[in-house]
């Protein structure tokens, strides 16, 4: 004989496959809660650890004094007077400072006003790709189709910047179409793949000057410096020594110290709505599981009594509610995942389910549902097995 | 004759104070192997609460239990172990599970007891077949007649080989005719297995098949006539 718990369940059901959607609902929308939580946190580590990669070295991230970084304030540096750091102890000789704008901007796309960072930089330098990172599969820029645009070859107010910027292909942009930033028409000269920060927004890669042409209506200032150790050389001590270098007055941050900024502030303040909304996701899992086994047993409370008045006992009573629960809590994870891998492609913005992920959310929400179900299944096995003589 | 079940002093009480209720007041009985008894009384005198106790479901107030020779210690003793192995039940309800099938319904009875697999299946085919239900083995109770369903009632009471099949106002709920039948079907089964059956009921036909008939008044025995052994 099938186990009388498969029967029951195959009797109700109805009950059951209603069951199984609700679970699997709420397990999919803990998936993609925690798979946008994953996709930010690797968004706004992604530019970061990109420059970071792209130094090989250590690089210390120069911004105003008490500004806590470009990403958490606003800061902004004249580059000339920073320019004596590359005579301090511990930098690079080839590529001591990198000046670089990393700037919200809402450039005009194809005809539409959107949100996109503006990242201006030095060809050559550091905080954006470079001419060898179009054929170097290692680089942290790669892939990039097209070309680069052309670097500035005057840094004066008067002097106007080649006109040309490359997009990442989130942009919707093609080669050759142009985007209106500040008002000025930028060409886009080449494409990049999967540079985004927070919230899906892309990075557009214009010349430094461009830059400040556009976004800092050509004041020729920069909000970042990047100051790259050499090899050997802790970019922690590096950070350290420049802060105590006088009269120069900055913040400088380590690479991993900007990463915790900017997922402090972009990623754990705003997310902490979701983390709450995601533990109350699964206790209302565990509700829905235990409302709906208690309900039922309620309306089994003879069919227990009349299984305990032929001899079943508490324990039996307990493991054929706690089967049901089990697999009807398996079913709804199962198909929860399922539908979470689906639904994620077709998210309105990036979701990052990993592996780890629906096994972390498998087991937490099989052993919350499980105990929902056992508190119900105790509560069924203390039915009073008169109740099967006259049904009171 | 072999003594199966003795009860003795037998009281419950329901209630405290002023609203207690005395269901079963100073009741010494004993049943013994293989006996067809039936207990009779007024509704309310007290016959589904001695059953109850007798067949290890409620825990007297006070009194003593003795099953098989073992005095029943109702503080350390799990009493759906002596449900499962030395007692059957028939319910006026039937009370069959909606979802079993009738094998299934005599099935699930023997998994309880610790039978699995075909060996239940095929006692469960042979009890069914005794019971006149080897046609509908396979259909649920809201597929059976009432008579059929206390026919399955029946099978699934003697499915762990029990010493004694308690059943509870068996007839209550049929007609006439399945009454008379469930009736013989009580006495054959009584006799065939040597099993012994206290029977609660008002049907005065069963008095002409009983071994012993008690009756009950204010949950007192009031009288006992003994007619045959089996």
């Amino acid at each position: 004989m099938r186990s009388i718990f498969l029967k029951d369940m195959a009797y109700k059901k109805a009950r059951v496959v209603l069951t199984i959607i609700s679970v699997a609902c709420l397990v999919m929308l803990i998936l993609l809660m925690g798979g946008m939580m994953n996709a930010l946190t690797m968004q706004a580590k992604d530019y970061v650890m990109s420059v970071d990669k792209q130094a090989k070295t250590g690089v210390v991230w120069l911004s105003t004094e008490r500004s806590g970084s470009t990403f958490a304030g606003f800061s902004l540096l004249d580059s000339e007077y920073l320019e004596v750091l590359k005579l301090a102890k511990g930098v690079d000789k080839d590529i001591p400072l990198s000046p670089l704008i990393f700037a919200q901007a809402r450039p005009i796309i194809n005809g539409k006003e959107k949100k996109a960072i503006v990242v201006g930089y030095k060809l050559g330098r550091l905080g954006g790709p470079s001419e060898q990172d179009i054929n170097d599969t290692t680089s942290p820029f790669y892939p990039i189709t097209g070309r680069l645009f052309q670097p500035s070859e005057y840094e004066g107010p008067e002097y106007t910047p080649p006109a040309e910027v490359v997009v990442d292909e989130k942009t919707g942009l093609e080669i050759g179409q142009t985007v209106e930033l500040s008002g000025k028409p930028l060409k886009v000269v080449g494409k990049t793949k999967g540079h985004l920060f927070v919230f899906d927004t892309p990075l557009l890669f214009v010349d430094l000057r461009t830059a400040q042409n556009t976004v800092l209506s050509n004041v020729l200032y920069v909000n970042t410096m990047l100051v790259k150790a050499e090899e050997g050389y802790n970019e922690s001590t590096l950070a350290g020594e420049i802060k105590n270098i006088s009269p120069i007055r900055v913040d400088a941050h380590t690479g991993n110290q900007i990463v915790k900024i900017i997922l402090a502030n972009y990623v754990d303040e705003p997310m902490k709505g979701v983390r709450a909304l995601r533990a109350l996701l699964w206790i209302a899992t565990g509700l829905i599981v235990a409302m709906i086994t208690y309900m039922t047993t309620l309306e089994k409370t003879r069919e227990i009594g009349v299984l305990k008045a032929i001899g079943a006992s508490d324990k039996y009573v307990i493991s054929m509610i706690l089967k049901q629960v089990l697999l009807t809590t398996l079913a709804g994870v199962i198909l929860g995942i399922l539908l979470a891998v689906v639904s994620a492609r077709f998210f309105p913005i990036m979701v990052s389910i990993s592996l780890r992920e629906p096994l972390i959310v498998a087991i937490i929400t099989i052993a919350v549902c499980s105990y929902g179900g056992y508190v119900a299944a105790k509560r069924a096995a203390t039915v009073d097995p008169m109740i099967a003589f006259r049904g009171r | 004759m072999e003594t199966l079940i003795e009860g003795i002093n037998l009281v419950k009480q329901y209630g405290e104070d002023s609203e207690t209720v005395v269901a079963v007041n100073d009741v010494s009985i004993s049943i013994n192997a293989g006996e067809l008894l039936v207990i009779m009384g007024e509704s309310g005198s007290g016959k589904t609460t001695l059953t109850s106790i007798l067949g290890c479901i409620l825990q007297p107030t006070s009194g003593r239990l003795i099953i098989n020779g073992t005095e029943i210690d109702y503080k350390t003793l799990d009493l759906s172990l002596i449900r499962r192995k030395s007692v059957g039940f028939v319910f006026q309800l039937f009370n069959l599970i909606p979802y079993l099938t009738a094998l299934d319904n005599v099935t699930i009875a023997m998994n309880i007891g610790g039978i699995k697999g075909q060996e239940a299946e095929n006692k469960a085919k042979e009890l069914l077949a005794q019971v006149g239900l080897s046609e509908r083995l396979n259909h649920r109770p809201s597929q059976l007649s009432g008579g059929e369903q206390q026919r399955v009632s029946f099978a699934r009471s003697l499915a762990n080989d029990p010493l004694i099949v308690f059943a509870d106002e068996p007839t209550a709920n049929l007609d006439s005719k399945n009454s008379a039948s469930i009736m013989d079907l009580i006495e054959s089964l009584c006799r065939k297995h040597n099993t012994a059956f206290a029977v609660v009921t008002h049907d005065m036909r069963l008095r002409q098949k009983a071994d012993r008939i008690i009756e009950m008044t204010d949950g007192r025995l009031i009288n006992e006539e003994r007619k045959n052994s089996c």
